[in-house]
């Protein structure tokens, strides 16, 4: 016999379960328990009460504490008239219905069973499940999960406790959808109306309605108004909607900001963002910017990805979005992509080009478009057997040769202003080997690059080493990677260990390509040096340089693995021996001292993880020629439900042979920790601090804190209240300043509506960049 | 049926006292009174009858079982309870004790029913007098089939072949 | 001093023949069924014919500033790669949760934003690649009756948290 669930099935805190108490936060007084019902099969009906009458055409009348069951809904009520013939009841007197989803109490309901509807009015209701309750002259609720009241009410806070909710003369909760749209909204703090939203749509499920602008503001310390957005939602079609939204910016102005979006069958789903300001406060002029982003399949094998971004000048972004983290994007994309995928086949057509928004990087460092790049791939992967692989690409390279910049006129000529088209060809034939001891994999690669370089200017022809533009060349690449895995069981405090020890030997060759530095470098760089570039055997990605390589790779890992095959420990050291000097550079062919050298820096990685939430990790880049570190990072990782620390430091220093000495060239320490003292209170601080040491060297930032956040957050079971204080540097455009960055202060105060999503600036953005591993659940988070 | 009124009651039982002048028949041991539809099993009966007509009929059992077709539209009526008082003057019928009523798919069950054979309607359960927790009744139903949907007026039945009488003891 | 080539540590017998379901991406899967299959693992296509069942989650590889250098431009970028896995054995009613983290850096040239982006494919392919590594060795040394759990700890009454994932913004 189901027990009779407490009103809107809240069950105080001394009523829930030891289980259920303990994962209750202290400042809640209870929890909704979503009510346990034993269905009844097929369309039966079930009812107790104290009397009944029936006719003949089983019409039933009942009295006295009806209780109705249907399937998983059970209706209770002093008095209830059923009609057989119809299939429907009307009941009255304290009626009670409550099902899984959905709890309601009324003075009056009817319900039809065939049609899945009920209707009860001047009802309280509550959805166990969500966390919501509220209240509505009239409800309507289908076993659809929609629900349809008028001059409703509806929050996320504990029965009895009104800190916030909205009041709608419409309100629509579509459980299957997680959407809630409201008309002629108030959203109201402790029964005071606060803002007025003539059509608001906003989530009431887990899932994250990415998209969804809530109103929000971000108040200055002089309690001036920094940031007001509030966004208008245009339901126009299912597949379409719109959003408008006038964000004030103080030192700007109010730029209307507007976003379509649409989902079609064909062309996936799409979104268009368009923002427009006309006279800027301080700069006088028109800003604006576009954005539009488009991604669909077709079949099961073609997919297609766009991406266009333009804005009206470099500081756009930074402008605009006073409140959110500074944005160092220095290129924004525009790209078209088809691409075509089949078990180990690929291919793809893409175009891409991009807008540079950053001043200081001149037109000769500005990237080539790929209008367009074909790419065809055929990359099985196999074990104990061939293993064919086949890459051909075909792209034109292309960019601007004149431009202004900074109001002044850039041009490229000679070698920086050629273009040009690539054909790349990449053959290899491996035999990987793998047993439980070892690993042996013999490869042979032939890449083969053809150029056809376009806009070459006299001047560089008449040169004596004027480029060949047609150049085409081929260059084979034998390599051997080969490892062993040698284990030993042993006793450590106590506990059994499998400690193991993986000796790794890489040896690759490939002949050196001359002439390969009259190449535009299109799209290559430098490797990342770390313990695993060791053995790619390549010295670029990219396809515009083969590096001509004659050299073995050593290293070995060292890993203490316990009981449950969690990695403990990892320690791992290793070193490349040269044949001959590496002759192949990005950019011209002086070959730089470290290129001319018989090993390459000793490289270690350490990691400590005693448990699953702690991790402390080194990484280091030893010198042996002159004896200093390279490169030096240390890491401490703590991870644990609501608090998260993270301490790191990355020095990276060369060698200035002139002065023979060893320079700084960063070196810097993260702070990053949120930290919740009890469930109510939660700290938030980061700081970057730059360690450099600036004598006379390059121009220095105004402040060695580049970037810091400190902020406190008070959270109760149905709001939380964020107040944040930020600095961070931005780069100093103007040359005569004398320092690199100018600073940028900023005061953030942000309310955040449990079940409603965010209502204010976003800081859960700002915290999840700043502290490693923050990432905010939208939901009460305990 | 109605005409199971007038049809004549016959009664099987092992036992048979007869009080002459209270009119009063108690049969006793595996009973058995048919008329016309109607049919009662009972361990006890205890019969009054005026002027020769059947009055009311009192059949108690481990339970007692009533089944009678009340009109040529309606199915069969089965109930059963620890006492079934048949009252064929008003054409009544009240079951006391572990009461349950079948009628199609539905099904009453509870302390008291009450069966109104001229008007059809059934009602059971008393209300809840202060103070002493009443004996709760339930009823399962299920939705009527293909009948017109029409709101709670008579529903128009078409006869049935009449059911072959019982042939007399 | 006790070391010896590793012998053969095939999974343990009771899941042998899994069935994997998985949302990381096709190349991770491609690497994952090889190795498995290399494990002597029979991967089978329905869940109801296999002794358990691997759900993989997918790859969350989030990246993030690590330094910046002294003109305010990002020096080196972070990558941290996060896994979540769940063997489900058909005759228990519990599973065991797998959570593997990785990282690895990049330095960024902001004058070469194409070869970075290759860079940066190379670093998640990388991190990939040790992902599946790792995944195989918890499941080789894994206790399962010692590490099951039956419901989802962090489940609290009334709705389950989701993580936020943020839609990356317009910028490369």
């Amino acid at each position: 016999e189901n027990l009779s669930t407490p009103p809107l099935s809240w069950y105080e805190r001394d009523q829930l379960s030891a289980a259920e108490q303990q994962a209750l936060p202290e400042f809640c007084r209870g929890a909704y328990r979503i009510p346990a019902i034993t269905p009844l099969p097929g369309d039966l009906s079930e009812a107790e009460a104290d009397q009944s009458t029936s006719d003949k055409d089983g019409n039933f009348e009942l009295q006295g504490n009806v209780v109705l069951q249907q399937q998983d809904r059970i209706v209770r009520s002093q008095t209830a008239r059923w009609f057989q013939s119809l299939n429907t009841g009307e009941f009255s007197g304290q009626v009670g219905v409550t099902t899984p989803e959905l709890v309601l109490q009324g003075e009056q309901a009817s319900l039809d069973q065939t049609a899945g509807r009920l209707h009860i009015n001047q009802a309280e209701y509550s959805l166990p499940g969500r966390h919501i309750r509220g209240s509505a002259d009239e409800i309507q609720s289908t076993n659809t999960g929609l629900m349809d009241m008028r001059n409703a009410t509806f929050t996320f806070c504990e029965p009895g406790h009104n800190d916030w909710d909205i009041a709608a003369t419409e309100l629509h909760l579509d459980q299957n959808e997680g959407i809630g749209t409201a008309k002629h909204t108030r959203l109201r703090i402790a029964r005071v109306p606060v803002l007025y939203l003539p059509y608001y749509r906003f989530p009431i499920g887990d899932q994250r309605m990415t998209g969804f602008l809530n109103p929000s503001v971000a108040i200055t310390s002089k309690l001036q108004a920094e940031d007001i957005q509030i966004p208008f939602y245009w339901n126009i079609a299912p597949n379409y909607d719109a959003t408008i939204t006038p964000h004030y910016v103080r030192e700007h102005g109010t730029v209307l900001e507007s976003q379509f979006r649409h989902k079609t069958r064909w062309f996936g789903d799409g979104e268009f963002n368009y923002a427009y300001l006309e006279k800027d406060k301080t700069t006088e002029e028109k800003r604006w910017l576009v954005n539009y982003q488009q991604e669909g399949r077709f079949g099961s094998n073609w997919q297609h990805r766009w991406v266009y971004n333009n804005v009206s000048d470099d500081d756009y972004l930074n402008d605009m979005t006073p409140t959110s983290y500074v944005d160092r994007t220095t290129q924004l994309p525009r790209r078209g992509e088809i691409l075509w995928n089949r078990n180990n086949w690929h291919f793809d057509i893409t175009g891409e080009t991009f807008q540079t928004i950053d001043p200081n990087i001149g037109l000769a460092a500005r990237p080539y478009g790929r209008l367009p790049q074909l790419n065809l791939s055929y990359m099985p992967l196999t074990i104990n057997q061939w293993q064919f692989q086949q890459r051909l690409q075909a792209t034109r390279f292309s960019r601007k040769s004149n431009d202004i910049i900074n109001d002044t006129e850039q041009t490229l000529s000679g070698f920086a202003a050629l273009n040009g088209d690539r054909l790349l060809s990449d053959t290899s034939l491996a035999y990987p080997m793998e047993w439980p001891f070892g690993f042996v994999k013999p490869e042979i690669e032939y890449r083969y690059r053809s150029y056809n370089l376009r806009d070459a200017d006299e001047a560089l022809l008449a040169r004596p080493d004027a480029p060949d533009l047609h150049a085409s060349f081929g260059v084979p690449r034998y390599s051997l990677d080969a490892g062993l895995y040698f284990d030993r069981d042993l006793d450590l405090f106590g506990s059994d260990y499998q400690q193991t020890l993986e000796p790794r030997v890489f040896w690759v060759n490939s002949p050196y390509q001359e002439n390969q530095h009259q190449i535009p470098n299109f799209d290559s760089a430098a490797i990342t040096v770390t313990y695993a570039s060791l053995f790619t055997g390549e010295r670029f990605t990219g396809d515009d340089r083969l590096a001509d390589l004659d050299q073995v790779s050593a290293g070995v890992t060292s890993r203490f693995i316990r009981g449950d095959g969690l990695e403990q420990f990892r320690a791992s050291v290793g070193q490349i021996f040269y044949q001959t000097d590496r002759q192949v550079q990005l950019n011209g062919t002086t070959v730089p001292p470290a290129d001319t050298r018989n090993t390459s820096s000793m490289l270690a990685e350490v990691e400590w993880t005693p448990d699953t939430h702690w991790s402390v990790y080194s990484i280091l880049e030893w010198d042996p020629y002159d004896n200093y570190t390279k490169q030096s990072r240390y890491g401490l990782r703590f991870q644990h439900d609501n608090r998260m620390l993270n301490l790191a430091s990355n020095t990276t220093k060369q060698f200035n042979a002139s002065k023979d000495e060893t320079e700084v060239l960063s070196d810097q320490i993260d702070i990053g920790a949120f930290w919740s003292l009890n469930d109510r209170w939660a700290l938030i601080a980061r700081a970057l601090y730059d360690n450099r040491p600036y004598e006379e060297s390059p121009k220095q930032p105004r402040s060695r804190i580049l970037e810091s956040l400190a902020g406190v957050e008070y959270q109760n079971c149905c709001w939380r209240v964020q107040f944040t204080y930020r600095e961070s540097s931005l780069q100093e455009n103007n040359p005569e300043s004398e320092f690199t960055t100018r600073k940028r202060y900023g005061f953030l105060f942000s309310v955040q509506l449990k079940g409603l999503g965010n209502f204010g600036a976003g800081t859960d953005k700002l915290i999840s960049e700043s502290v490693t591993g923050y990432s905010r659940r939208q939901y009460h988070d305990y | 049926l109605p005409e199971d009124f007038n049809q004549e009651v016959v009664i099987v039982s092992d036992r048979a006292e007869i009080d002459r002048q209270a009119g009063v028949v108690i049969y006793q041991g595996d009973v058995l009174l048919t008329q016309g539809t109607l049919r009662i099993e009972s361990d006890r009966l205890t019969v009054v009858s005026t002027e020769g007509r059947m009055e009311k009929a009192t059949a108690e059992g481990q339970p007692a079982r009533y089944q009678q077709q009340i009109n040529p539209g309606s199915p069969l009526t089965h109930a059963h309870a620890q006492r079934i008082d048949y009252l064929a003057a008003n054409q009544e019928a009240i079951l006391i004790g572990n009461a349950v009523l079948r009628q199609d798919s539905n099904e009453i069950t509870g302390e008291r029913i009450r069966y109104d054979m001229n008007t059809e309607v059934i009602s059971a359960g008393q209300p809840a007098d202060a103070g002493e927790k009443p004996a709760r009744i339930k009823v399962i139903f299920q939705p009527k089939t293909a009948e017109p949907a029409t709101a709670p007026a008579p529903a128009v039945t078409v006869p049935d072949a009449p059911v072959p009488a019982e042939t007399q003891p | 001093c006790g070391w010896q080539l590793r012998g053969v540590t095939p999974l343990p017998p009771e899941y042998r023949v899994l069935h994997l379901q998985s949302q990381a991406s096709n190349s991770f899967n491609q690497q994952l069924r090889l190795q498995l299959e290399f494990n002597d693992v029979v991967l089978a296509d329905e869940a109801a014919d296999a002794q358990a069942v691997l759900t993989v989650g997918a790859l969350e590889i989030e990246r993030r500033t690590l330094s910046i250098n002294s003109s305010g431009q990002i020096g080196e970028y972070e990558l941290n790669g996060r896994l979540e896995a769940r063997l489900q054995r058909n005759d228990r009613d519990g599973f065991v949760l797998i959570e593997l983290r990785g990282r690895r850096y990049l330095s960024n040239d902001v004058s070469n934003v194409v070869g970075t982006a290759n860079s940066e494919q190379q670093q998640r392919a990388d991190l990939e690649r040790d992902m599946v590594r790792q995944l195989l060795r918890r499941l080789q040394r894994l206790n399962y009756d010692s590490e099951m759990q039956t419901d989802d700890t962090s489940a609290t009454p009334g709705a389950t948290p989701i993580d936020s994932p943020d839609a990356n913004g317009a910028g490369a």
